[in-house]
């Protein structure tokens, strides 16, 4: 019996077996209007989930092409990468392979690495409401960006699987400005940062969650080597990540930090102000960390209201242009999606979201050895 | 035309405009009518949920377990 809701978007399946929830609690950033967004508490789902193909799916062009999926709960995710590398028929897929694991998957005898370039950032969120640090300076921020060694970050941080930011728009997503990363100079971060005043013998306070803390530790040694200040690191233990996280969508206490270490998404490539540089500086973003910018408003106030497509790319362009001029945030990296793939899986992988409904099997494949 | 206050789990930024309505056109059909433009409505359908009618009128949103299911997916 199912009884529970999930998983979404299986149109081109159908649940059969088992459910895969969301649980939540309400943070609230304002009430007139009303604005918040919703804090994930709990993931309930069935140690097994089964979907079955929809055909009578409107877009059999598309799908699906697989008559059943089994989702395996309860299996560890070390577990079922062991297993889609070393056995057939056990798993088939596994996502979120950290990029550490890349190596091993391309060399094992029965998976594939696919690697999806990803509606995914990591950057650096600047804490402008502070008063005794200079960020409310765009030079400062600017220091920060020039102090970052984005290339090492690709490389070691994430093994390659990773691409330089600029802005927050992935140089691969609709409204991409065009610009450049901000170059490594950290003899120019130091001037920059100099200027600005950042005072004698004050720590920058440098926070994260616990899934990027490597991208934290590297960011913390590039500050010291460049810009010549103390870095305290707080990396915020998986038990406080709700308290930390009503912390900077509510805005009522004092945030505890200079930058923050976060990672986001976007839910498609098309608009990417509407769901990520709006959650970090809108009026309403549940990430902004500043005073709201009246410049930024006015963009975004075009944007939303833009019905042209091609107008709204460019202003799209232009609020990812101004968020880069501002050094509004620590532009840092675009992570690729990973998974591993049975070998005889033709997989189609999304930017913003795991879907199935292209993706097939071959007459190799373990499911099709009798003729299936 | 929305019941919940907050319908998406990203928050209320992908609400539609408290007075947008729809009408059911016909069996495929269903016109949304909105006050003013909406530049991000496409990307506000990216996350409307469209079920079956076994789904509404059965599970919902645990509605057995949570009354309005707001906040549960």
């Amino acid at each position: 019996m199912i009884d529970a809701p999930g998983p979404w978007g299986s149109g081109p399946f159908t649940l059969v077996e088992g459910y895969s929830s969301l649980e939540n609690e309400v943070a609230m950033i304002e009430d007139r209007p009303l604005a918040g967004v919703w804090l994930d508490t709990n993931q309930p789902r069935t140690d097994r989930l089964v979907l079955e193909a929809n055909t009578d799916h409107w877009n059999k062009e598309r799908g699906p092409r697989l008559e059943r999926v089994v989702f395996r709960n309860n299996v560890a995710h070390d577990k079922a990468l062991e297993l889609v590398c070393t056995t057939e028929g056990e798993i088939d897929i596994v996502t979120e392979v950290d990029p550490s694991d890349a190596e091993r998957v391309k060399s094992s005898e029965h998976a594939q690495l696919h690697a999806v370039d990803a509606m995914r950032i990591v950057t650096g969120v600047i804490n402008r409401f502070t008063d005794d640090v200079p960020l409310r300076d765009a030079n400062a921020r600017r220091a920060l960006n020039l102090a970052v060694d984005r290339d090492r970050l690709v490389r070691e941080g994430f093994a390659g699987y990773a691409h330089a930011l600029s802005g927050l728009t992935p140089h691969y997503a609709g409204g991409f400005s065009g610009a450049e990363p901000y170059p490594h100079d950290p003899e120019e971060a130091r001037r920059l940062m100099s200027e600005a005043g950042w005072p004698e013998g004050r720590a920058l306070r440098l926070a994260a969650t616990s899934d990027v803390e490597p991208v934290a530790n590297m960011l913390a040694e590039d500050y010291r080597n460049a810009l010549g200040i103390e870095v305290e690191l707080t990396i915020i233990p998986d038990e406080e990540l709700l308290v930390a996280q009503h912390t900077l969508v509510e805005k009522v206490m004092e945030l505890p930090f200079d930058v923050l270490v976060h990672a986001w998404i976007d839910l498609n490539s098309d608009a990417p102000p509407a769901f990520i540089h709006g959650a970090y500086f809108a009026a309403d973003g549940p990430f902004r960390a500043g005073p709201p910018l009246d410049d930024f408003e006015e963009l975004m106030g075009s944007f939303a209201t833009e019905i042209d497509a091609e107008r709204q790319g460019e202003i799209a362009a232009q609020i990812d242009q101004f968020v880069y001029d501002e050094a509004l945030s620590v532009f840092l990296v675009a992570p690729q999606a990973l998974y591993a793939i049975n070998r005889h899986v033709n997989f189609v992988g999304h930017a913003a979201t795991f879907e199935l409904a292209e993706t097939e099997v071959n007459e190799e494949h373990w499911s099709r050895r009798n003729g299936q | 035309m929305q019941r919940w206050k907050a319908p998406h789990p990203p928050g209320t930024s992908l609400n539609f405009h408290p007075d947008a309505t729809a009408e059911v056109v016909d069996d495929y059909k269903v016109r949304i009518n909105f006050p003013e433009p909406d530049g991000l409505v496409l990307g506000k359908f990216r996350g409307l949920h469209v079920p079956s009618t076994r789904f509404w009128e059965e599970e919902g949103f645990g509605y057995r377990k949570n009354g309005t299911g707001e906040g549960h997916w």
